[in-house]
């Protein structure tokens, strides 16, 4: 993750729109990634992540220069994440097609193959997430793809230590109890599909 | 399927913390022989690739031009809301004074043609002087959009008890005509 200049940071306190400008360029993609794997939709994430930079905005005088920005800046993102997914209804996990998120395209520009392979992960992913409750996903999406201590989730989410690694190893025990389940009623369609895709002849 | 009933060799599993060489080898030997706690190994490497794989999803591009415009359309909704508290503190400001005026007027006229007519030019005076408190606290909306919402009490809060002094001060004033008259 980006580490701004200090003084990047002061100028936007002091209310320079073009230095809180840098800082979005800056940010923009660890904190949507957080809300899309928080969210599971990418309309809903990239709305989250604007309303995470505006709430950054208005609260930029009250941050503390003493602790990390991305922490300070990926709880606030995770707090209203947690606040969206329990003002939800219905469950909006949306795994269409047409609903994929923007994947940067790596270098080596691949092909069409390895793109649908990489959605295909990617729906595994959120599935996987999907069934935690928020907190726990919170968690689980600071610890695996931001590489926080326990410290710096328990301060960014507002929770002690071992609180942390008591909804981490929850988390981990329901994702390998779910990946299991996944497995299971995969591998039965597959069995199906192989079975139809057979040859009457043979 | 998975069952977590077997501690501490799950915990062992999932902790991701290294194991000494004793600990090491009492799971191993137990994963020999517990085909749960094995599946619980399998399914949770599984997991773990999967999550460490996943990389960063990115939002589509133009993200920071539509936090700009987003960022314009709140303050936008801010300076209407701005406006609108401060025409809800002049409207109640202006209900005060008028029905301290009206009170006023309900004693003095007897007869109720004349209450009427005081009425129509009560109706009159409210009509104008609401459409003129509307444009002067729309102006000073506009020219005032850093205000905080704190100011815009302190703001309302300050003129409305200007107002109470004023009435206070005027009620004195006129009680005091009418003992002299008296």
């Amino acid at each position: 993750m980006n580490d701004l200049e200090p003084q990047a940071l002061v100028q936007a306190q002091r209310g320079d729109a073009q230095a809180f400008s840098q800082l979005v360029e800056a940010y923009q993609r660890p904190v949507y990634n957080l809300c899309y794997r928080m969210l599971g939709d990418p309309y809903e994430a990239e709305d989250a992540a604007q309303e995470t930079f505006l709430r950054a905005y208005d609260h930029l005088r009250r941050y503390d220069a003493q602790r990390s920005f991305s922490t300070w800046l990926l709880s606030i993102a995770a707090h209203h994440c947690i606040d969206q997914i329990r003002k939800r209804r219905f469950p909006l996990l949306s795994l269409d097609d047409d609903e994929a998120p923007y994947l940067e395209p790596p270098d080596a520009g691949p092909g069409p193959e390895i793109m649908l392979g990489q959605h295909e992960e990617q729906k595994k992913v959120q599935q996987l997430l999907g069934s935690l409750n928020s907190q726990d996903r919170a968690v689980v999406v600071m610890f695996y793809w931001y590489e926080m201590s326990y410290e710096e989730i328990a301060d960014g989410l507002k929770m002690t230590v071992s609180a942390v690694k008591s909804r981490l190893h929850r988390a981990r025990l329901a994702l390998a109890k779910n990946w299991t389940v996944q497995e299971a009623q995969i591998l039965p369609s597959e069995r199906t599909k192989n079975g139809k895709a057979q040859s009457p002849a043979f | 399927m998975v069952k977590p009933n077997h501690p501490p060799f799950n915990r062992w599993l999932l902790s991701g913390e290294p194991l000494s060489p004793e600990q090491n080898a009492v799971l191993q030997e137990h994963l020999r022989t517990c085909p749960e706690c094995g599946q619980l190994q399998t399914a949770w490497g599984e997991v773990q690739f999967q999550l460490r794989s996943a990389g960063q999803v990115a939002p589509a591009p133009g993200f920071a031009s539509r936090f700009q415009q987003r960022l314009v359309l709140q303050r936008v909704k801010r300076q209407r809301r701005n406006a609108w508290i401060l025409f809800l503190g002049a409207a109640v400001m202006a209900f005060a004074i008028l029905s301290f005026f009206f009170w006023q007027i309900v004693g003095v006229f007897t007869t109720p043609v004349s209450l009427l007519s005081g009425l129509v030019y009560l109706w009159t005076y409210v009509f104008v002087f609401s459409e003129r408190m509307t444009d002067v606290f729309g102006s000073a909306a506009r020219f005032l959009p850093s205000i905080t919402l704190f100011g815009l009490v302190f703001l309302v809060g300050f003129c409305t008890l200007m107002s109470v002094l004023w009435l206070v001060t005027y009620r004195q004033l006129t009680n005091g005509r009418r003992e002299i008259s008296w």
